[in-house]
């Protein structure tokens, strides 16, 4: 198996080349970008498996990388860095397309178990999402992850690609309630509790979503167990 | 252009003063010519009336037609006792503008010898006195409507229109001169009217002078009495002026300005004054508290941060050190790991008591408090699964009104507290409940707990329990209650029924 190729997008350069070092040693082949603008430009010129974005960089917002990324169809995972106090722009960055988030300073070990998670995730995705996964039809919910659309009563519920994925995991299973770490590991393909809100804060969006469409409470949090998507 | 208040005023009463006289006085000036014209017109018809009985002779009315004459007064008086002519004729008088009869007749009548004629005497003596409205009578016309004869007695002044056959008072304008004639009917079609200059303007021209010197001199009197009158009113304004310029140049803001004796509106202002001044002192002093306390809380940040710093720095120059075993080696390292941990808390915790510290949420979404709990301690017990956590929260909500984030860190941290002090593999309970429109969360543990005398100080940032480690950054509750301060509640500690800490933090919906 070839290396997966990281590119890590700081503007610190002792951050992004410790980053560098150690994925490295983790056995990735390491692409580096000191601004939004220059990682836009290795986007579009090198094939990369995962991305290592931090929100704050100087030129571009982290957020508009993600959403430059995404609207350029680029399907790659994207990994947000963000200082603790930088919610709004992580939270956007989330909103923007990025599949998850660290906050610094880290472990090494957080990372690359990250990191490892997303590109199975990808992998398998890619390889199959036109077998394995038809359409799901729930009433008036249609998830389709082969077109990447998801909509209620024909209208498009505008979904990121991990919201995508987080609703078509719960309406493959109507009625069963799906508990946290089921989700995460099913999504994202986490053996490990992130410590963060990151699965609340995709379920609160997904609920926002669904009920600018004019859908029904069908997103369920069950107290102590998980949460549930309610046939409609 | 700013003017004072007192010329403002005096401005505004001197136009009123002036609309009053000049008002008033016109009032007057007319009021009395309108009388003295109606006294003049009521006076000529009087003389008009008081000649009847001797014009009626004159012109044999009441008499045999045959015997004319032989009572007609030959001559008659002006006022300055010349002779007046007399003119006796079957024809109508002159039309206006044709010259009156000439002075005298051709045969000039002897002098008037009696008594007889005094009402005519009076009639162009006129009254002589000012304060009568008409002057002297200037002529006296008559004229018999059955026979057509006429009489005219003095001058009528060229220009001046054919008598009226209508019994009236009459007013006409000859070279820029008023006359007023009066027409009154005697016996069988007599009709006689006696006419005078107007004297009535003159009259009204006198007023009319002293109306305006009377203004005048009202104005004057207005202008200084109002002038002394408000700057002796605006008095305490000025005063109350010189005493807060004092305070801004002496910077003291514990001056009050409000005193007995003020006038209502300048005590009030005053009294406004005042408590602007108390809020601006007490501002101030916040902010100085709120800067001392930042101070402090550097300093104090400072403090906290060098000891895990010193002790990484150390370790790394041991794993560094050719002298170090591999044993050695490995727990310098390790301890050098532990140490950025703690760091990491630390800044966490800064940072999160910075936020917290940063004022009141005041564009808080809606966030279900339940489902934010039902996260923390998910993560909790991820991170201590050997804790039992027992938790009590409603179906769905409470609802608040709040910063999700924050929110979900004060239970994290109510959680993690409980899970650090408590029991090892001991029991938390944990109970989320709504609150007068808001929440209430409530987590206790069945560790030591905390000595009431202590609660207070371990509330502040960077003070440890009695029995904390040195893996806790000694921010938890601080921040616990810096951020239930920005969701307008509060935290409070007791001793719980599980035999440890009762924590309380209550939440306003904002």
């Amino acid at each position: 198996m070839t290396k997966a190729r990281v590119l890590v997008v700081d503007d610190d350069e002792v951050i992004v080349d410790s980053l560098r070092r150690g994925l490295e040693l983790e056995g990735y082949s390491v692409a580096t970008a000191k601004d939004g603008t220059h990682a836009l430009r290795v986007v579009e010129a090198d094939q990369l498996d995962a991305v290592v974005l931090d929100v704050g960089l100087p030129d571009l917002n982290g957020r508009i990388v993600a959403a430059r990324m995404r609207a350029s169809g680029l399907a790659t995972p994207i990994l947000i860095l963000s200082a603790l106090d930088q919610v709004d722009d992580r939270i956007a960055g989330l909103e923007a397309g990025a599949d998850d988030y660290l906050v610094k300073p880290f472990a090494m070990d957080e990372l690359t178990a990250r990191l490892r998670a997303l590109l199975r995730r990808a992998t398998y995705h890619s390889d199959h999402a036109t077998s394995v996964n038809p359409p799901v039809r729930l009433g008036p919910l249609l998830v389709d992850s082969h077109a990447a659309v998801a909509t209620w009563d024909g209208r498009d519920l505008g979904l990121t690609r991990r919201e995508l994925a987080l609703l078509e995991t719960l309406a493959r299973n109507p009625g069963v309630t799906l508990s946290r770490g089921r989700l995460l590991e099913l999504v994202w393909g986490y053996d490990f509790v992130p410590d963060s809100r990151a699965l609340d804060v995709f379920i609160s969006y997904l609920r926002r979503k669904l009920d600018t469409a004019g859908a029904p409470r069908i997103l369920v949090t069950v107290r102590g167990v998980g949460f549930v998507l309610r046939r409609p | 252009m700013r003017s004072s208040l007192s010329v403002r005023v005096t401005a505004g009463v001197l136009v009123v003063v002036a609309a009053v006289l000049i008002g008033g006085g016109f009032l007057i000036v007319n009021v009395t010519e309108q009388r003295d014209a109606r006294d003049a017109g009521g006076e000529l018809q009087r003389i008009a009336g008081n000649l009847t009985p001797w014009v009626a002779g004159t012109l044999g009315i009441g008499r045999p037609a045959n015997t004319p004459g032989d009572a007609v007064p030959s001559q008659l008086l002006d006022s300055h006792g010349q002779p007046v002519a007399v003119n006796t004729a079957q024809n109508p008088p002159p039309p206006p503008g044709q010259n009156a009869p000439p002075p005298g007749g051709q045969n000039p009548p002897p002098p008037l010898p009696d008594a007889g004629l005094q009402p005519l005497r009076d009639a162009f003596a006129g009254s002589g006195d000012t304060a009568s409205p008409v002057g002297q009578i200037a002529f006296v016309r008559a004229l018999n409507t059955q026979t057509g004869e006429h009489l005219i007695l003095g001058t009528v002044p060229p220009g001046f229109p054919a008598m009226s056959t209508r019994p009236g008072v009459s007013t006409t304008t000859i070279a820029g001169h008023q006359w007023r004639s009066a027409v009154v009917s005697g016996p069988a079609g007599l009709l006689i009217e006696a006419a005078a200059p107007e004297r009535i303007s003159a009259r009204a021209a006198s007023l009319r002078t002293t109306v305006i010197w009377t203004t005048l001199a009202g104005l004057a009197v207005a202008l200084v009495a109002t002038l002394l009158v408000t700057r002796r009113a605006l008095r305490p304004l000025k005063v109350l002026a010189r005493k807060t310029a004092r305070i801004s140049d002496a910077e003291d803001l514990g001056v009050r300005v409000q005193e007995p004796g003020q006038p209502t509106e300048v005590a009030a202002l005053a009294g406004e004054l005042d408590g602007m001044l108390a809020r601006l002192d007490s501002t101030i002093a916040a902010r100085e508290q709120a800067l001392l306390a930042a101070r402090r809380f550097a300093a104090d940040a400072g403090h906290e941060l060098r000891t895990p710093l010193q002790s990484i720095r150390s370790n790394l120059d041991i794993a560094r050190s050719s002298d170090a075993s591999p044993d050695e080696h490995q727990l310098a390292l390790d301890v050098a790991t532990q140490q950025s941990e703690r760091m990491n808390r630390l800044v966490d915790g800064l940072q999160g008591l910075a936020r917290g510290e940063a004022g009141l949420v005041r564009s808080g979404t809606q966030v279900d408090l339940g489902d934010i709990a039902d996260s923390a301690v998910y993560v909790t017990r991820t991170r201590h699964p050997d804790l039992s956590i027992d938790v009590d929260l409603p179906e769905s909500g409470p609802t608040v009104t709040g910063d999700g984030d924050g929110l979900w860190r004060v239970i994290e941290n109510l959680l993690e507290n409980a899970a650090r002090h408590g029991r090892p593999g001991g029991h938390i309970s944990m109970q989320v409940t709504p609150l007068n429109g808001g929440a209430e969360i409530l987590v206790d543990d069945d560790g030591p707990g905390i000595p009431p005398a202590e609660r207070e100080r371990v509330m502040r940032r960077f003070q440890r329990g009695p029995g904390a480690t040195a893996a806790g950054s000694g921010l938890g509750l601080a921040i616990v209650e810096a951020e239930a301060n920005r969701h307008g509640g509060k935290l409070s500690l007791g001793t719980s029924d599980l035999g440890g800490l009762h924590a309380r933090v209550s939440i306003q919906t904002l």
